[in-house]
């Protein structure tokens, strides 16, 4: 059930602006310089200088994303959580609706929410989506990510923002997510511990190195590995493998208990998304889409079917999740 | 009573807590927990620092409620247990999603309105826990330096005021105030009866002897936590928090998962 968009665009400052003055309640994503000057009201937004467009994927500064939400504002909260905070996100959920959050990568929130929020009693309860705000890849180290609380006026580094919305009783919340990526017919990988980075690992029941393993089996450390969640195929992407150190660096933790396999290669990104989102029929009120696809499937003015929105440093399908588009959509209870 | 934003009229209270005795809190836990857990045991379980938790404890700490809650669901007792030092009935599992009452009261004679009407005391708890009837409603009698915390868990509480916003304000010059509290949210009737938390097949199917491939993404995400959870933790305690979160998820997404559940549990 498709609920009417006004705005789900690349936008002007000024268009923006006017956007939020209308008192509709919205998610922006751009650059800070253009986010920090947006008037208070009903949006929350983050960092991110990439989009897919409905021309393709694109890299601005001079423009936001805007996505405005099918909410009344009256039934519209917003808060910033520490990562202290951020178990409160489950309590503080709407009776019937959804929530979004966004949260500044690499951040202490990024880290507690990506280890602990599938263990928080009744996060599944409620639907959650989200991204992780990022900056241009060149920019990264040198330029901090940011959210920001358009209600408060508040903006932050290190927490979370989330928006919680109502819906009507006859409407309901569903997160969909559309990953290319299946585990290879190769190695079954588990780690014994949980956490951002591993060194040991144990691949088809012998304890190995992980980075030393992938090494030697000349692994294209750009496919993610994927787990198979009782039917989702949820990816953990990996940021480096050094051999020397032994460790290697996930954008996503992996856990203890779940067993992995490196991703089988994609062709063709764009046509395979495109035909992705036909195939499941996405008809999503808000998107978002991984940089890694970005990047490493060359979608720079390409399109991925008719789902638009930021392309960010992570997603938030109740977990996080790399590498995947991530959609929410508002459909008859 | 803590104050609420005030919004069109009304006041919606989000979540407000300050605890009747901090120390009493403390010596609540501290109760709760001897003979069972270590304080660095309580900690990991309940996902709070020993720092904090012994400051709780020795009554020194100012615990949030979400802290609270935690520390409750750990112990496997009620929050109000700990908050009324130990007079509440013992919760199973964690919090679900729905509120209900959940109170020092026996009957609707001794109603959140009649407690705290008669409380001598100057502060009332009222919990609102999951299970009750969306759509309860009550009202508070708060005469002149009375007070009433209400915590909620999940859900949203309104408290409005009979009249006019203007009578709040009278309550700090003699007024009594009158305030009607209702919880908001659709009626939840589920169509589908699932086995209790506490029958056989639920530990079957979270020790992972079932094979279960819901269609739900939230389902398939959580119940893969649920079984790599309980493989690591299969006490008793653990087993029953899981349960309880993917019972409940299970019946929040009934209409997708209805099937595959018979199949399932039969």
């Amino acid at each position: 059930m498709r609920t009417t968009i006004a705005a789900n665009a690349l936008c002007t400052l000024e268009e923006a602006s006017a956007t939020i003055a209308s008192g509709a309640v919205v998610v922006v994503a751009g650059d800070e310089s253009l986010l920090s000057r947006l008037p208070r009201g009903n949006w929350i937004g983050g960092t991110i200088p990439y989009f897919m467009a409905p021309t393709g994927g694109t890299q601005t500064t001079d423009r936001v994303f805007v996505t405005e939400l099918p909410l009344e504002p009256r039934l519209f909260e917003s808060r910033m959580y520490s990562a202290d905070e951020l178990p409160a996100i489950v309590p503080d959920a709407p009776a019937h609706g959804f929530s979004l959050i966004i949260i500044p990568s690499e951040s202490p929130a990024h880290v507690e929410y990506a280890e602990h929020a599938p263990d928080y009693p009744g996060l599944f309860l409620e639907p959650i989506v989200g991204w992780i705000a990022g900056v241009a890849l060149e920019d990264v180290g040198r330029v901090v990510p940011r959210v920001f609380d358009g209600r408060s006026g508040q903006s932050s580094i290190e927490k979370a923002v989330v928006l919680r919305g109502e819906l009507p009783p006859h409407k309901a919340a569903r997160i969909g997510i559309i990953n290319l990526f299946r585990g290879g017919g190769g190695d079954a990988i588990t780690f014994e511990r949980t956490g951002f980075t591993a060194s040991d690992c144990v691949v088809n029941c012998q304890g190995r190195n992980f980075a030393r393993y992938l090494g030697e089996i000349g692994a294209d450390t750009r496919l993610p590995l994927v787990a198979d969640y009782h039917g989702a195929q949820i990816n953990t992407s990996i940021l480096s493998a050094d051999p020397a150190s032994g460790v290697v660096t996930f954008f996503a933790p992996v856990f203890t208990g779940i067993e992995y396999r490196l991703a089988g290669p994609i062709g063709d990104y764009a046509a395979s998304f495109a035909a992705a989102v036909e195939r499941a029929g996405v008809d999503a009120v808000f998107a978002c889409n991984c940089i890694l696809n970005y990047r490493y499937g060359a979608l720079e003015g390409k399109t991925t079917g008719h789902v638009i929105g930021p392309i960010t440093f992570g997603e938030v399908a109740y977990q996080l999740v790399n590498q995947t588009l991530v959609y929410l959509s508002i459909v008859d209870a | 009573m803590t104050a609420p934003a005030h919004t069109e009229g009304h006041f919606v209270l989000e979540r407000a807590y300050a605890p009747r005795r901090s120390a009493s809190v403390g010596a609540a836990i501290r109760q709760a927990r001897a003979g069972r857990y270590s304080l660095a045991e309580l900690a990991r379980r309940s996902r709070t620092s020993v720092g904090i938790l012994s400051l709780i404890e020795r009554g020194q700490g100012n615990p949030s409620f979400e802290t609270l809650a935690r520390i409750a669901d750990a112990l496997e007792v009620s929050l109000t247990s700990l908050i009324e030092g130990g007079t509440g009935a013992a919760i199973g599992g964690p919090a679900l999603r729905g509120p209900i009452l959940e109170g020092p009261w026996d009957d609707a004679a001794e109603s959140p309105a009649q407690d705290v009407a008669d409380s001598s005391t100057t502060e009332s708890v009222t919990v609102l826990r999951p299970g009750s009837p969306t759509g309860w409603r009550d009202s508070m009698i708060l005469r002149p330096g009375q007070g009433a915390d209400v915590l909620v868990r999940s859900g949203t509480v309104e408290l409005t005021l009979r009249d006019r916003s203007a009578e709040y304000e009278a309550d700090g010059v003699g007024q009594p105030l009158s305030v009607d509290i209702s919880v908001r949210g659709r009626p939840y009737v589920s169509q589908m009866e699932l086995p209790p938390v506490g029958d056989p097949r639920w530990e079957r199917l979270v020790g992972g002897e079932t094979s279960f491939r819901p269609t739900a993404l939230a389902c398939q995400i959580l119940f893969t936590h649920v079984t790599r959870s309980v493989r690591d933790d299969p006490s008793p305690s653990n087993v029953c928090r899981w349960v309880a979160d993917l019972r409940a998820v299970l019946l929040k997404y009934e209409d997708l998962t209805a099937g595959e559940l018979a199949r399932v549990l039969g």
